[in-house]
């Protein structure tokens, strides 16, 4: 066996720099003659950056062929702006009937959560001026800074089968140290949606433990239940407000996707996400043509989409120390359907996140479940 | 042993499991002796080719954590980046040794694995060589890889136009 190696290295560097000679008598050839179309494909589809392929369009003609032939694309957007008019517009009009406890948050709501709203009205970056339909269909804008659409930037792309957009940031400005992650999947509307939060997130003193809950700090349920200062200390408000927060987002999202949906009826998986982590919206191939096949149902008269009744199953843990050390103070787990949608057990939930969030979904559905329901908005 | 003939002549003898980290060898030599020519592939690219199927081929057959790539196979599933699954680290860290190449030698190599359908050869040349274009302009790509601008200025000027968006605050 080692003989045959041997050979191969006395034979190296002979042949190196034989080999070296013949490419420095090579200099002005295009090396990319070399590479057949289907393997310069390959390596567009791995550089997938939509502004890096614009760029490689110009190289030469043979460039800008096989890059309207690229599958995999990823659109950083780089700016978010908004032409919500008035964030109230907005929320008055998204919640129907708001009843329990959602009705006595509607303010709190509405106080707190400028934000998502403002930012969400327009994902893509069209300049303030321009319309909702100017700013889906990419029309050019008279604005100096010129923005353009995920929908603009995509048109010369005919064959995208896995798109993805990362926006900069999440939408939802959480508070210094509350932990919010969701991700959700549409069809023509949400589908199901899991959100995991932690009103803190620390390191444990003692980490390699098997994971332990503790589900109330005085007395309460050990297994993870709520402890009755939860309904009374805001810790059920901000779990709501988390929750609707997070909805809108997802919403607002999907919202967006309509035109990028319909344009490219090749698409077989698009995702939506943030640099930050935050929130994950997928769709698949039988969700993406569902889209195309639906017309959209906004919510009132804002810029998402209608959010059907929705059942909420709910998990708490006042502190939920996982195997890696992590720990979540207050971990709250929701997993959200609509109503109308028969529940085929919490599995799809337990793998919405990736490790160590992963281990975390899954200690808090071995707690108490708490159901709730939600009106459509 | 297999023994593979480059096509300026020479000759290399590597074990089977080396030679079988190409699809296409290992199905020729199920019905054919172990001398298998490879007229395209020249002695310089082949050498390199070996080279880098020993060590895969050392590494395959004595996986050094068979748990993790096991859990980076499972968590890829549900994963949305796209890239492949991150293999053992020391053979990663070894790869992006071997991809220390100049462009024509990676090219040489690429066609060569594509040639004899090594797949994980291929995935690594063609990914390095993404990564040297990224986030490169037009013209030093141009530059780089020796590739003549064949637009005429007009043709440029539209494409730049209607592509601004690729080309404004990098």
């Amino acid at each position: 066996m080692s003989h045959g190696f041997s050979v191969a290295v006395a034979d190296l560097d002979g042949l190196r720099s034989v080999g070296q000679d013949s490419a420095a008598g090579e200099e002005g050839v295009d090396r990319f003659d070399v590479l057949p179309d289907a393997l310069l494909l390959v390596i567009f589809n791995r550089v997938g950056d939509v502004r890096a392929l614009g760029r490689l369009c110009a190289v030469s003609r043979r460039f800008r062929d096989l890059v309207a032939h690229v599958d995999d694309v990823v659109v950083r957007v780089d700016c978010v702006v908004s032409d919500e008019p008035s964030p109230s517009d907005g929320a008055g009009a998204g919640f129907g009937k708001p009843r329990g406890v959602f009705s006595k948050l509607t303010h709190l709501f509405l106080g707190s959560l400028v934000k998502p709203f403002q930012a969400l009205g327009q994902i893509l970056s069209p300049p303030p001026s321009c319309t909702c339909a100017d700013a889906a269909y990419g029309k050019p804008s008279s604005s100096e800074v010129p923005h353009h659409s995920p929908s603009e930037v995509l048109k010369n792309f005919e064959e995208i089968r896995r798109l993805r957009i990362e926006l900069p940031d999440g939408e939802l400005g959480a508070n210094e140290g509350v932990l919010l992650k969701w991700r959700a999947n549409f069809g023509s509307t949400l589908e199901n949606c899991v959100i995991l939060g932690a009103a803190s997130v620390e390191s444990s003193s003692n980490p390699g433990q098997t994971p332990s809950f503790n589900g109330a700090s005085t007395g309460g349920d050990v297994c993870g239940g709520i402890p009755d200062a939860f309904y009374t200390d805001g810790s059920l408000k901000r779990r709501v407000v988390w929750t609707i927060s997070s909805l809108i987002a997802a919403s607002a999202r999907h919202y967006l996707l309509y035109p990028i949906a319909a344009d490219h009826g090749s698409l077989q998986s698009l995702h939506l996400t943030d640099a930050d982590g935050q929130g994950v919206l997928s769709m698949d191939q039988r969700q993406i043509q569902e889209l195309r096949a639906k017309p959209l149902i906004a919510s009132g008269g804002s810029q998402r989409t209608l959010l059907p009744a929705l059942s909420m199953r709910l998990w708490y843990a006042h502190r939920l120390e996982l195997p890696c050390g992590m720990v979540l103070n207050g971990a709250t787990l929701l997993a959200i359907r609509p109503s109308n949608i028969e529940e085929a057990g919490g599995c799809w939930a337990a793998e919405a996140f990736e490790e160590p969030y992963r281990t975390a979904t899954k200690l808090l559905m071995k707690t108490k479940t708490y159901c709730l329901e939600m009106n459509s908005f | 042993m297999i023994k593979l003939v480059s096509g300026d002549g020479a000759e290399f003898e590597v074990e089977e499991e080396v030679a079988f980290q190409s699809k296409i060898i290992k199905d020729i030599v199920a019905d054919a002796d172990d001398v298998i020519p490879l007229p395209t592939v020249s002695s310089k690219v082949l050498i390199q080719v070996i080279e880098y199927c020993r060590k895969h081929a050392a590494v395959n057959s004595f996986p050094l954590s068979p748990s993790s790539s096991a859990a980076a196979a499972a968590s890829s599933s549900s994963s949305i980046s796209y890239s492949k699954p991150v293999s053992d680290p020391a053979l990663r860290a070894w790869d992006n040794e071997f991809v220390k190449l100049n462009n024509s030698s990676l090219f040489d190599i690429v066609i060569a694995a594509n040639y004899l359908d090594i797949e994980e050869l291929v995935d690594l040349v063609l990914e390095t060589v993404a990564d040297r274009i990224k986030g490169k302009q037009a013209q030093e790509i141009r530059r780089q890889f020796n590739i003549e601008n064949d637009f005429t200025p007009e043709e440029e000027e539209a494409l730049r136009r209607e592509n601004s968006w690729a080309f404004q605050n990098n």
